[in-house]
């Protein structure tokens, strides 16, 4: 595994959580570390990361904001010099479904698909500039849900479903019908990855996507009114399991996997697995692949 | 033919190309509709379609990634129609978005595509649901895109086109939980995937608007598309909800078998074998 120490991270809704973890790990390693939130509790994620050994921010900022995203990415660059890794991890979470009124809808879309799409879209843009420009390559970490489908692939729309690998596996399906907003920017993250994987791959910057199933963080514990069962806890991943994925992804370097969505289900061991073999891969040329 | 007699429909963007080629397909089935454009050309193109097959349609100029033009488009339909069978979710814009785009470009970008493609679609929708309870076979088809295809596949969706293949991706979700939660309303929610497809978003992906030659000799027809979706209305109440529905060019255009449903993960601890 490549050596991280020394190089430079931005972790997006870095105050608690999986976010939290991920700055924590990647600390660990050597990383120096940009975090962002909208929560206080990035106001001590210097001093934490600081004692780790490495350089370290907590910014107060709200990823759905571009002018607080500006600011992040600006100060990033100005604190460390360079960026080599972009986790966007920031997420909100609350309930919507196909009947509600248009004022909460408006107001829904404005706070789920504002953070947790646009904010995506809004890092990786401010960015994806700077790696270029630097030329040094780069990752970009999306954080998404297993709420997508086992594959990031809608069910029946794959041309080539006969030799999905997982087409004999259960596929877990969005989160149901009570979070249609979340599970549409989820879906969002999605399409950003694969849109700039594809872009970015020949500048050796690679994006990929972890879809998470449920693991002890404060959104989860937040969906169980911050009371949870034991039981309940028992089953979910815990954020430093996620957190290793992360440094496992970035470790392959250059030559690793580009465009996977990784997931991360309960009930399975939370380890980045092997590079999913690419039976997908069409060709080049859009008339064949229109073919299949 | 005449299988939506009595039925009222909507069909946003439909002044042209796909929109068009759905609100004829709905028409010449018998449906009455209202459909609407940001196009000032779409009061004409509804009394034409009038004409044509017969049946009212009404025209409005409407952008429905605006609040009250919405509301507007759904009061004029319960109006004139009297209720809403069926939602046909066509509008959408496109543009190249480079990755490397200055700040100021992509915040223009994101309102440009996101506006119309998400927040419309989504405004439209929660708009009409209400009235679209309980009504006999209601259907709502969301218009998509083959960009939404697998993790690893290559040269499918160009690579200058990250908000609009987002905003088609992000869709998924919609369609999945839509279907689910109004199931017991009797409203399915299907959408359509589709490969290029001879209407003007395509054509102005080239010069003069002119295809390639290899190209236009293989593009899927915007009535083949509207053959698709009426075959998915024609399945009855019964029929299929929470598909996404692939139109390749290339393959035949035909509606695939339902898919099997697929077990849901609900119980924790269960342990999934990574096919190898």
């Amino acid at each position: 595994m490549a050596d991280l120490k020394g190089r430079n991270a931005i972790v997006t809704g870095a105050a608690v959580g999986l976010g939290r973890s991920y700055a924590q790990a990647l600390a660990r390693q050597g990383v120096n570390v940009i975090g962002c939130d909208i929560r206080d509790e990035i106001d001590t994620l210097q001093a934490e990361l600081e004692a780790m050994g490495v350089k370290a921010a907590g910014i107060k900022a709200d990823v759905s904001v571009p002018a607080d995203v500006r600011r992040t990415v600006d100060e990033a660059i100005a604190t460390l010099g360079h960026i080599d890794l972009l986790v966007s991890n920031a997420g909100t979470w609350l309930g919507s479904v196909a009947d509600d009124d248009l004022d909460k809808t408006l107001a829904d879309y404005d706070k789920v698909v504002a953070t947790n799409l646009k904010g995506v879209f809004l890092f990786g843009r401010a960015v994806i500039p700077h790696m270029l420009e630097h030329g040094r390559g780069g990752d970009i970490v999306n954080i998404s849900t297993d709420h997508v489908n086992t594959c990031g692939t809608p069910f029946h729309v794959c041309p080539k479903n006969e030799q999905c690998p997982w087409k004999d596996a259960p596929r877990p399906t969005s989160g149901g019908t009570m979070m249609d907003l979340y599970d549409a920017a989820k879906w969002g993250i999605h399409g950003l990855t694969l849109a700039w994987c594809k872009a970015l791959a020949p500048q050796g910057i690679r994006v990929n996507a972890i879809a998470m199933g449920a693991t002890d963080s404060n959104m989860i514990r937040g969906f169980h009114n911050f009371e949870p069962s034991d039981e309940e806890v028992a089953t979910w991943m815990r954020a430093e399991d996620s957190a290793q994925v992360v440094i496992d992804l970035v470790g392959e370097g250059p030559s690793g996997r580009n465009g996977e969505f990784i997931n991360l289900c309960v009930g399975r061991q939370p380890r980045l697995e092997p590079e999913l073999p690419h039976v997908y891969i069409l060709k080049e040329d859009a008339h064949v692949i229109a073919r299949g | 033919m005449s299988s939506l007699a009595g039925k009222a429909g909507i069909v946003s963007g439909a002044a042209q190309g796909l929109g068009l080629g759905f609100a004829r397909g709905l028409a010449q089935e018998g449906a009455d509709l209202v459909v609407f454009d940001v196009q000032p050309g779409i009061e004409a193109v509804a009394a034409t379609l009038a004409k044509e097959t017969g049946r009212k349609i009404i025209g409005l100029v409407a952008d429905v990634s605006k609040r009250a033009d919405v509301e507007r488009v759904v009061a004029t339909t319960l109006d004139q129609l009297g209720g809403i069978d069926v939602l046909v979710n066509n509008a959408g814009s496109w543009r190249d978005t480079p990755v490397d785009s200055p700040w100021e470009q992509a915040l223009a970008d994101w309102d440009f595509i996101m506006d119309t493609n998400l927040k419309g679609l989504l405004l439209l929708s929660r708009a009409c649901v209400p009235h679209m309870k309980g009504r006999p076979n209601a259907n709502i088809i969301n218009i998509s895109t083959y960009y939404v295809l697998p993790a690893k596949s290559a040269g499918t969706n160009p690579p200058n086109t990250d908000l609009y293949a987002a905003s088609k991706w992000a869709l998924n979700g919609f369609t999945d939980a839509w279907a689910g939660h109004l199931a017991e309303d009797g409203i399915r929610v299907n959408g359509l995937c589709m490969g290029a497809t001879d209407a003007p978003m395509l054509r102005n992906l080239f010069e003069g608007g002119k295809l390639p030659p290899d190209l236009a000799d293989v593009v899927m027809q915007p009535e083949q598309m509207a053959q698709l979706m009426l075959d998915v209305i024609r399945e009855g109440a019964d029929g299929r909800s929470g598909e996404n529905i692939g139109a390749w060019v290339g393959e035949p255009v035909e509606l695939g078998p339902r898919k099997v449903p697929h077990e849901r993960i609900t119980g924790f601890n269960q342990r999934i074998e990574l096919p190898r």
